[in-house]
């Protein structure tokens, strides 16, 4: 065998897991050889060495300590991933219905106001001084800006005034440059 | 009679808490020395033990598919000690910074916890190979841990890591040769 070949082997010679043949072979090299021999002296101290440690182990208290921690980061993790149980489910089911309809009146109430804003729509006309108009079903400012036709009716009530209604009832109100400015069309 | 590893496992995975303790007590010291050797601190090793547990317990349904339960456990607390080591590297906070710590705090924080170091016969040999295995890649240091300090057959090892067990010869190898040339650099110097 060369140096080369009993280098590769040398680590598995020292745990006795090469053949019978190829450990003769090692040792009759080993026998001959001054630098494999130290190369194989050094490796047994270093292996020796790592196995003669030991590591002193905790005292009881700290195990007991160790495993109430451990069981208890168990069950905390445990209660985020648990399913959920049946009758939490049939809770959450009713709450879940209960809110589609809510969610359903809410809806219906919106176009009704919608639709009966489009038709009842009467808004103060522009003054200097800003105003809130709050429009609902009971509200009705007057008859004369009925409903927009145009844009620049639009503009003129937007100039002075804060609209509060329900979305899509009053379609989408854009205050230009002019009117911010104060000119008017 | 006492219940077999498999016998709790399967009572485990089945939701009995007790069979979770019991398998606890039978690997804590074994994952705790394998992580002792491989962190060099309490602090770390007790971190390891607790973290891999806790792993277990949340991935108990996996159990099922697992034929060695033990060589499952090992696999989560190496994993987890690289992890560590990693961080270690990337944050250049290294054990020391625990070790270095004043005796009385390191006691506390180690839960009144002896310095293992101090039950060795050479400590300065000791402290030595230690320096010289952080200098390892995390594999070759877990692999030359793993079977020259806690027994582990290159098998077991291999299976661990789900590798060949050509590539644990060939890291044990490659370990053992870097430690030698590393300790020889260390003593000479002295």
């Amino acid at each position: 065998m060369t140096c080369g070949q009993v280098g590769a082997l040398l680590s598995d010679y020292l745990d006795n897991e090469v053949t019978a043949e190829q450990a003769a072979q090692i040792k009759a090299h080993l026998d001959e050889c001054a630098e494999c021999r130290a190369e194989h002296s050094d490796l047994l101290a270093v292996r020796n060495a790592l196995g003669s440690g030991s590591v002193s182990l905790p005292e009881e208290d700290y195990w007991r300590q160790t495993e109430e921690l451990i069981l208890e980061k168990s069950a905390r993790a445990e209660a985020r991933i648990r399913p959920v149980p049946r009758s939490a489910e049939r809770h959450s089911f009713t709450r879940a219905v209960m809110s589609l309809a809510a969610s359903l009146v809410i809806l219906v109430s919106a176009m009704l106001v919608g639709s009966d804003l489009q038709s009842q729509l009467a808004l103060q006309q522009a003054d200097d001084s800003p105003a809130l108009v709050t429009l609902s079903l009971q509200e009705s400012v007057g008859t004369r800006y009925r409903t927009f036709h145009a844009m620049d009716e639009q503009y003129k009530l937007t100039r002075s005034l804060i609209l509060i209604a329900p979305p899509g009832s009053l379609g989408r109100f854009v205050l230009p440059p002019d009117i911010s400015s104060g000119s008017s069309r | 009679m006492s219940k077999t590893i498999p016998e709790l496992v399967e009572s485990f995975i089945g939701g009995d808490e007790k069979a979770f303790a019991e398998l606890m007590r039978r690997y804590r010291v074994k994952i705790y020395t394998l992580a002792f050797q491989i962190l060099g601190n309490h602090l770390d090793a007790d971190d390891v033990v607790q973290e891999t547990f806790v792993r277990i317990y949340k991935r108990r349904a996996e159990l099922i598919n697992v034929k060695y339960f033990s060589t499952f456990l090992i696999r989560i607390a190496t994993n987890y000690s690289i992890d560590l080591l990693r961080k270690r590297k990337s944050h250049s906070t290294m054990a020391e910074d625990s070790s270095s710590l004043p005796g009385q705090i390191q006691l506390d924080l180690a839960r009144r916890v002896t310095t293992p170091l101090e039950t060795f016969d050479n400590k300065r040999l000791m402290e030595e190979i230690r320096k010289a295995l952080e200098e390892l890649p995390p594999k070759q240091r877990i692999t030359a841990i793993m079977h020259d300090v806690e027994g582990y057959s290159k098998a077991e090892i291999a299976k661990v890591f789900e590798c060949p067990e050509a590539t644990v010869r060939s890291n044990l190898h490659i370990a053992r040769s870097k430690l030698k040339k590393i300790l020889k650099q260390r003593l000479a110097k002295e």
